[in-house]
């Protein structure tokens, strides 16, 4: 394969990467992606670095900083590759896979792009720290700490659900 | 005297960041302590459970009960099923189908319990 055609596929797997990384980062609804402008943005970042990893991380970091430390509200578009968006929306809808979901949403966004970056993402810890522009150690102390948030926040939202369906039945 | 075992501790065995000697002190103090050992069972059950509901059902990737797969050079890649690369297996692409309206009714439910 040409080293051209092997770049546009590194750029695809990033720019769906980035995505990805946005919806869940800001919650997307199922079907709905942020606006492209915000992905248009980072990937435009991320070619500017020297490798792979380093676009990667850049591109998250783009990502983190306009909805997580800005705050930036997600502009919503209904997801442009249906196919695709229309698999995951449903994965999605299984009744456990919405408290998921929901628990995830309701962390703190810094901790949430925590552990989307190590857990989902797959970073190591020194390149997840350098995406969220954070030392370390301090890095890994916040990834405990969202990982103890979303154990409360599951364990809440279960009690919550099992109250609920007792209710019904 | 033996350090106890602190929550960054128990990331950073979980996430493959501790080299082997870190890791098998780890691994002997949380056959002594039964609760931090439940702790990081719970975590991975967690993590596995939060790729699940971002990547869908191929990616959950491993547990506890699996070994971790190396991080860092490879995004994960969502399923193949876009509009631009049909499914090849017909019959998959069909159980596919009835499983939506399966879960449609579940998100309708889930609707109805949670708001």
């Amino acid at each position: 394969m040409s080293a051209i055609a092997d770049q546009e596929l590194e750029v695809r797997a990033l720019a769906q990467s980035l995505r990805r990384f946005a919806r869940a980062l800001t919650g997307a609804a199922p079907g709905c992606d942020v606006a492209p402008g915000a992905i248009e943005e980072a990937l435009r970042a991320a070619r500017q670095a020297p490798d792979p990893l380093s676009a990667r991380i850049e591109g998250y970091r783009r990502l983190i900083r306009r909805y997580a430390i800005q705050g930036e509200p997600a502009a919503m578009t209904p997801a442009a590759r249906p196919g695709i968006d229309a698999v995951l929306a449903l994965q999605r809808t299984s009744l456990d896979a919405t408290r998921k979901w929901r628990a995830l949403s309701g962390l703190d966004p810094a901790h949430r792009a925590a552990l989307l970056l190590v857990v989902v993402e797959r970073l190591p810890y020194a390149c997840a720290a350098e995406a969220l522009d954070m030392a370390e150690a301090d890095f890994i102390k916040a990834l405990a700490r969202a990982r103890e948030a979303l154990a409360g926040r599951l364990a809440a939202l279960g009690a919550c659900g099992r109250r609920h369906l007792k209710l019904v039945s | 005297m033996v350090e106890p075992i602190r929550n960054t501790d128990l990331c950073a065995l979980l996430d493959g960041e501790c080299d082997a000697g870190a890791r098998a002190r780890l691994e002997a103090e949380l056959a002594r302590s039964p609760q931090c050992a439940e702790r990081l069972a719970l975590w991975g059950r967690n993590d596995a459970a939060l790729r699940l509901a971002v990547l869908g059902g191929r990616h959950a990737g491993p547990t506890l009960d699996a070994p971790c797969l190396p991080r860092g050079s490879q995004a994960p890649q969502e399923p193949s099923l876009t509009t631009d690369a049909p499914p090849r297996n017909v019959a998959g692409a069909l159980l596919a189908g009835f499983a939506g309206g399966a879960a449609c009714g579940a998100a309708a439910l889930a609707m109805i319990l949670f708001g």
